[in-house]
């Protein structure tokens, strides 16, 4: 799905990125965990196409990403929500920019919406709305496009636990629904070890892969030992 | 009743005393003095009376508002359309950034005889002055508007599929509404100034060519009343189209709904 074929970036002089080697299969969650500032945003950057690669190319379904795309879904760390818009208009907006008939676009959102368990607030504006549920706005909007991966930069850092775990929980029912390749920046190993089926650990200055960890199906390795262990073993990659 | 329970009830406004007493003081300040000098409020009131019956004074509106929104109108499009692409280009925003400065600075009313010697007497050379009066309000407030959009949300716009036209009509117009209002509102009462201005210098008729002609016969009531007519339409216009646009953008962190409240007890 993705290829990362040699990609390096530097912001102005700065080099951020040593070159890198990565393929993403179809369908797959797999989240890049690292410290602060290591430019994991930046390698989801890449593969959004918001930035282009110093060197190298960034491949997405067999062919090289030039910009930005609606069937690379990004879910923002900022959410990038349109304060101007209802709950519904936000969802919509990508519809309408396809020209679709407003009957369309309507029921596609709500189907959305539906999604994301929000369909009661389809009327509200954004701002009304609590962290996770405009979380959840930011998600619907960019599943109603039917992306074929999604893209999502420290998606539930800034949430409570429950609502994290509630979110991640959701997120995670949605990619095997939907059966997206999903990617994920965070910056917490817990928070990748619920989710994922592969870790990779960005680490150094300029970055580079100092780990890639594929995982067993969340429900065969519930165990605590096991969870501390994959944690301790990736904490050794980032520390 | 009690007003919580009856709802809204209108709030006291000083302008209801201090309207009225501004009338007042001048009908006492006037007392006495030759309309011809300083008229007072009766004078006005008649004189107002009797253009208000006559055609002429309608052909004279009519003109002077046809120039105001042409040339506004002009302003506020071209001035909406720069100050995007220099928000949205950086080497636009270097070309033009040293012509916004100068430019602003310069009272349009000052390009009145280069306006009239190439462009002729008329309504153009009028309007050409109304619209370099509003294009440099209008591009410094779209321009810092460009600026203070989140840079997540021009991201997500894109990453949804907004490029070229349906971008700017469906993301950077809304996004920008605010300070668009703001500087159509900043814009507005410079052209206005502008266009009355012209008009005494260079029109052969609307508003500003009346008092102008008014003055020059000694017609004082007239003057003022002509003064009145443009103060009236300003608060007019303001408060008619300016006001509501700027206060139609929602935007800004909000109470959460009594749902959203509701839902965030159970799942946020």
């Amino acid at each position: 799905m993705f290829e990362i074929r040699q990609v390096a970036f530097y912001y102005g002089h700065r080099r951020v990125l040593k070159p890198l080697e990565l393929t993403i299969d179809p369908g797959t969650w797999v989240s890049v965990v690292g410290p602060s500032g290591i430019g994991k945003s930046t390698l989801l950057f890449l593969l959004a196409g918001f930035l282009k690669p110093t060197h190298g190319e960034v491949w997405f379904r067999g062919r090289p990403v030039t910009g930005p795309d609606p069937t690379r879904g990004v879910v923002l760390q900022d959410l990038g929500l349109f304060p101007w818009l209802s709950v519904l208009e936000n969802v919509s907006f990508g519809l309408h920019l396809r020209g679709l008939p407003p009957h369309t676009v309507r029921s596609r959102a709500e189907a959305a919406l539906d999604l994301v368990r929000l369909r009661e607030h389809a009327e509200e504006p954004v701002d009304a709305l609590s962290g996770g549920m405009r979380q959840r706005v930011a998600l619907a909007r960019t599943l109603v496009m039917a992306p074929d991966a999604l893209l999502l930069d420290e998606a539930l850092s800034a949430l409570d636990a429950n609502t994290r775990q509630n979110l991640a929980r959701d997120l995670r029912r949605i990619h095997n629904e939907t059966g997206l390749t999903t990617v994920l920046v965070t910056h917490s190993i817990d928070e990748a070890l619920a989710v994922s089926d592969r870790v990779i650990a960005l680490n150094g200055h300029p970055a580079e892969i100092r780990g890639d960890l594929p995982l067993a199906p969340a429900a065969n390795r519930a165990e605590a030992a096991t969870h501390a262990e994959l944690h301790d073993l990736i904490m050794t990659w980032i520390a | 009743m009690d007003p919580t329970v009856s709802g809204r009830r209108r709030r006291w406004h000083w302008g209801y005393v201090s309207v009225p007493a501004a009338v007042l003081i001048w009908y006492g300040a006037t007392r006495g003095v030759p309309a011809f000098i300083f008229p007072g409020p009766l004078d006005v009131l008649q004189t107002a009376l009797a253009s208000l019956s006559t055609r002429t004074f309608y052909e004279g509106l009519g003109a002077s508002l046809f120039r105001l929104l042409v040339g506004f109108g002009a302003g506020g499009v071209l001035g909406s359309a720069l100050g995007i692409a220099a928000g949205r280009f950086r080497g636009i925003d270097e070309a033009l950034g040293p012509f916004v400065s100068f430019f602003q600075a310069v009272p349009p009313i000052t390009w009145v005889p280069l306006f009239v010697m190439v462009l002729g007497i008329g309504n153009l050379p009028i309007m050409s002055v109304v619209t370099m009066a509003s294009l440099f309000p209008v591009i410094i407030a779209v321009e810092g508007g460009m600026r203070a959009i989140p840079k997540s949300q021009t991201l997500a716009a894109r990453a949804l599929g907004a490029r070229g036209w349906p971008i700017v009509v469906r993301f950077y117009l809304p996004a920008l509404q605010p300070s668009l209002a703001g500087g159509l509102r900043v814009g507005f009462g410079i052209a206005w100034r502008s266009l009355v201005a012209s008009e005494m210098v260079g029109g052969n008729n609307g508003i500003g060519f009346s008092i102008q002609t008014a003055g020059q016969v000694g017609n004082m009531s007239a003057v003022v009343f002509g003064i009145l007519v443009i103060g009236a339409l300003s608060l007019l216009f303001d408060g008619l189209v300016l006001r509501p646009l700027e206060r139609g953008q929602r935007t800004g962190p909000r109470r959460r709904s009594p749902a959203a409240r509701a839902a965030e007890g159970i799942d946020a």
